[in-house]
């Protein structure tokens, strides 16, 4: 295996998690907000906040699949 | 300390099947896929005890299934609105799949009992073939059903400005959804072997819940993003969501 690729999959994943940490943090902050100023609303807001993480959290995903790659034995 | 994480299913036995082996050849049988006959026997077990005498007013495990697949309609209609019903079957089948399969990796047994130093039973959505045929199974529904519902619109989209945006569209989608579930998956799985080959036995169960939690959400979002899918590809404006799947793609 090229010398360098250790460090690629380490780039691959770590840059690649930024992204969606910073989206993930988004959607919880302003489903807290909505909560906090509607508390009844929590029913309502909770099942797209998930979904929402969900679809934030994929991309995340994406980068470690090539992690994985990068190492060769996915 | 070397930690040993195994990534790739392991082979449990290979046949040649015995009418048709001339075209398939030898045959090879994951881990994984042993676990998704597990999984298939018991849902196909399920449903045949449920539908065996049925009644109009029912009672015992035809009760049962008729909550879940009331719940899953009430879910399907707040994506789709009145097309729920004709996606439902499929959809409600990813569904349930996906998540038992997901669950039943809690079960003593998994993991434990060992073939040639791999594991003999293993979750099976950590294994790409198994969620990319279920996302091409999907992929190929949403062609047919776009085809049927609107032919001409079908072709003409492609005579579009940028055709070529519909097409890696199509090609996204079917994608995005195997590698999401196997990531998560996956990645569940290491994260859980890992630590149990690092900390003593009890914290690892947090992880363990974790990969519970995470093994509904991602069937959840599975099933609905394919009904979202289906239902845009049945007919533009129809559906009647409180917004969530109106994207096209991730």
């Amino acid at each position: 295996m090229p010398p360098l690729t250790p460090l690629a999959a380490g780039l691959a994943i770590g840059l690649g998690a930024i992204g969606p940490g910073i989206g993930i943090g988004l959607v919880g902050s302003k489903a807290m907000e909505a909560m906090g100023r509607n508390p009844e609303a929590s029913g309502t807001v909770f099942l797209p906040m998930i979904i929402g993480m969900a679809f934030a959290e994929a991309v995340a995903i994406y980068a470690l699949v090539i992690a994985f790659l990068l190492f060769g034995k996915i | 300390m070397e930690i040993h994480v195994p990534v790739q299913p392991a082979e449990v036995f290979s046949f040649t099947p015995p009418l048709i082996g001339q075209i398939t050849g030898q045959i090879s049988v994951t881990n994984t896929l042993l676990t998704s006959w597990v999984v298939m026997v018991v849902l196909i077990v399920f449903a045949l005890a449920a539908t065996r005498n049925m009644k109009m007013v029912p009672s015992g495990v035809q009760n049962v299934a008729e909550a879940i697949i009331e719940m899953l309609l009430g879910l399907g209609e707040q994506v789709a609105g009145s097309r729920a019903r004709e996606f439902l079957p499929l959809v409600a089948t990813l569904f349930l799949y996906i998540w038992f399969s997901n669950w039943i990796g809690i079960l003593p047994g998994f993991g434990t009992f060992e073939i040639n130093g791999q594991p003999i039973l293993r979750s099976a959505d950590s294994d790409l073939s198994i969620t990319a045929a279920m996302a091409i199974i999907v992929f190929v529904w949403v062609q047919v059903t776009g085809l049927r519902s609107d032919t001409k619109e079908f072709f003409l989209k492609f005579l579009r400005p940028v055709p070529v945006l519909e097409i890696l569209t199509e090609i996204a989608r079917p994608l995005s959804l195997a590698l999401r579930l196997f990531g998560n998956i996956l990645a569940g799985g290491i994260l859980v072997e890992v630590m149990l080959q690092i900390v003593p036995p009890i914290i690892p169960a947090v992880f363990l819940g974790l990969e519970m939690f995470v093994g509904v959400i991602q069937a959840l979002i599975f099933a609905i993003l394919s009904l979202a899918f289906l239902s845009l590809a049945a007919g533009h404006g129809h559906s009647e969501s409180h917004g969530e799947p109106e994207h096209a793609g991730h």
